[in-house]
């Protein structure tokens, strides 16, 4: 268990560094003057904007400049914004909202999801099954951004249900946006659940455990459940990942002040620091719960074994 | 390797049914034949199964109607897709315009009509990219294995952990498009955006698919018989393990549609003068309080086309699955 751990993490390190890089690099082809319209009407000053880039090191090759960075970050240093603030300021502003509306949205997606799944699971062809089957591929076909739209505009404006932009970022304010993002994969969680359920209900072990005279309800909620969880952890545990990038257009279409907004203000503006650091952030979130989920397999089935 | 492999073990049960399918197929025939009836392939079976499935030809039918849409826009409407008139900005559905008029008088029919062209591009191209990176890198990685698979292993781990809409949005911003961009060279753009972020999770099965079919007695005895791992890849290995990449390949070809709608939405996918789904409903959002069908018809059109390649996926799957019977 503690090689095991130990190996994950080595592997991670590979994995952050090959990230970051990438995202650098990337960041590093922007077209685009990052000072151009940063002194009003006119252009900047040619010392000023001379100063600006030696002082940010850019007219240093890639390599060095990512060099530079990686030895920041090791010191817990992301480095400012060209407009002198501390990046690791504007993420400790952005990224807790996220985290509130990606958990909420997780949340939402474990207890509709998952039950909603087990539902239709256990008696596949009835009427919930089909309602589950068919109400998930309407979600899954309508993209979010018609969901979230929609959603503002009657739950929001018309009926007055949940405020309709969350731009202080309260947990009330976040509930409706939260819905909206957990949507599509709430969908995928439920259909999941249903077909690991519906395989699992035929395994020899339901019907020992049938066999034995456990209730129904054990045996379902025991016995089935536990053992079907183990694709719906890996989707969800990868989901978080997902949610947070997505957060783009939720937090877009309700305003509210996380990372998703963040991001693309920062590409647009070529704050290559920002954009780099949120994305090492969110790398770094996305692989610890990928290993807390394979953690996690050897506490739903007891034959995984991490040696 | 004594612990269970992982994220990849993880990413192969995470995509349901369809990865861990066990290898079958061509080589090996399934079922007993009837005596005098000849034995047929998964593949034989699995299409006979297609044809009596209506969800399958309902969703074969809607996806026909779509290309034909995408290939002769002219067919369906007589007007010109770039006449605008200004003093019908706006109207609602008419029997003169049946889905009415957006802010700038474009007839909303013929727009929805011709942006089925650039998004079933986008997301037949984006398909065809990553099937193509998919199955060459997850073969690679699965027949040589070693330090070959740990080096693609890695590096499918980093694209991995990259989400795709922020990726495409990086890759898109690095080459901006403006209204002297051709058509065809936004579109490619986007298309590659999609590829480069989007081919990890077809190499993930194909190389977990062929290191399952690779121990397979018929590859041994190929083997054996002193075949060239070219031909061993391409004759016995590829055939037998291609099955899930088509099936999780058909239902991204739906989500492709949806994530250039979304790059669109967010102004920086598609653009015009290309006439796309998303575009129009990122024009129509603005307004959507007053004018609710300029968003109603374009997005209705999106979500049939992404649910009949959703829903074709999944009758494929069912068919391909033994395991569903």
């Amino acid at each position: 268990m503690g090689r095991y751990v130990v190996r994950r993490l080595l592997q991670m390190v590979l994995v952050v560094i090959g990230t970051t890089f990438l995202i650098f690099s990337m960041v590093y082809l922007l077209p685009g003057d990052p000072f151009a319209g940063k002194c009003g009407d006119r252009p900047c000053p040619e010392a000023y904007v001379k100063a600006q880039r030696a002082k940010f090191g850019l007219d240093d090759s890639l390599p060095v400049q990512y060099g530079r960075y990686l030895s920041n970050l090791l010191q817990g240093n992301f480095g400012e914004s060209f407009s002198g603030v501390k990046v690791s300021e504007l993420l400790a502003n952005a990224y807790p909202v996220t985290m509130k509306l990606a958990t909420l949205a997780i949340l939402i997606e474990i207890a509709i999801g998952i039950s909603a799944g087990v539902l239709a699971g256990i008696r596949r062809g009835g009427f919930f099954d089909n309602l589950v089957l068919v109400s998930t591929l309407v979600v899954i076909s309508i993209p979010v951004f018609v969901i979230g739209l929609v959603a503002q505009l009657t739950l929001g404006v018309k009926f007055g249900i949940f405020p309709a932009t969350a731009g202080d970022g309260t947990l009330y304010q976040l509930v409706m946006p939260a819905i909206v993002l957990a949507a599509l994969s709430l969908a995928y969680v439920a259909r999941l659940t249903r077909a690991s359920i519906a395989e699992n209900l035929r395994g020899d072990y339901v019907r020992t455990a049938i066999a034995k005279g456990l209730p129904r309800r054990r045996v379902i909620g025991i016995h089935t459940l536990r053992n079907s969880l183990i694709p719906v952890v890996t989707f969800i545990g990868a989901d978080f990942g997902t949610l947070l990038g997505g957060a783009i257009v939720t937090e877009g279409i309700f305003n509210i002040p996380g990372v998703g907004g963040l991001t693309f203000r920062s590409i647009r503006l070529r704050e290559g620091a920002i954009v780099v650091g949120v994305v090492t952030v969110l790398v770094l979130v996305f692989l610890l719960m990928n290993l807390l989920v394979d953690l996690l397999y050897a506490v739903l089935d007891p034959r995984i074994r991490y040696e | 390797m004594s612990d269970v492999n992982s994220a990849d073990a993880a990413f192969s049960a995470g995509t349901a049914t369809a990865a861990a399918e066990p290898p079958t197929g061509g080589d090996g025939a399934s079922g007993l034949p009837a005596a005098g009836e000849k034995p047929r392939s998964l593949r034989g079976d699995a299409w006979r199964d297609l044809r009596g499935n209506p969800i399958f030809l309902v969703s074969a039918a809607l996806i026909a109607i779509m290309v034909v849409m995408a290939a002769f826009p002219g067919w369906f409407t007589t007007r010109p897709v770039g006449k605008a008139d200004l003093s019908l900005s706006r109207q609602p559905p008419s029997s003169d315009g049946w889905f009415g008029y957006d802010l700038q008088g474009y007839d909303i029919y013929t727009r929805t009509i011709y942006g089925a062209r650039a998004s079933i591009l986008v997301g037949v191209l984006s398909t065809l990219g990553t099937m193509a990176v998919g199955v060459v890198a997850g073969v690679t990685a699965g027949f040589a294995g070693g330090w070959v698979d740990a080096v693609v292993s890695r590096l499918t781990d980093v694209f991995f952990a990259i989400p795709i809409l922020l990726g495409a949005i990086l890759v898109l911003s690095s080459f901006p498009s403006d209204v002297e961009t051709p058509e065809l060279v936004i579109i490619l753009k986007v298309v590659a955006a999609l590829v480069i972020l989007g081919w990890t999770g077809v190499t993930r099965i194909m190389r977990s698919s062929v290191i399952q079919v690779k121990q397979a007695d018929f590859v041994q005895a190929a083997r054996a018989l002193g075949a060239s791992p070219v031909r061993i890849i391409v004759k016995h290995v590829l055939p037998n393990s291609i099955q899930p990449v088509i099936v999780v390949s058909t239902i991204n070809l739906g989500g492709f549609i949806g994530a250039e709608a979304t790059l669109s939405f967010l102004g920086i996918g598609l653009q015009p003068p290309v006439v796309s789904w998303g575009i129009a409903i990122n024009d129509a959002s603005q307004y959507l309080r007053v004018s609710p069908h300029m968003l109603l018809f374009p997005s209705f059109f999106l979500s049939i086309t992404v649910l009949a390649f959703i829903m074709l996926g999944d009758a494929v799957r069912d068919a391909l699955d033994p395991k569903l019977r």
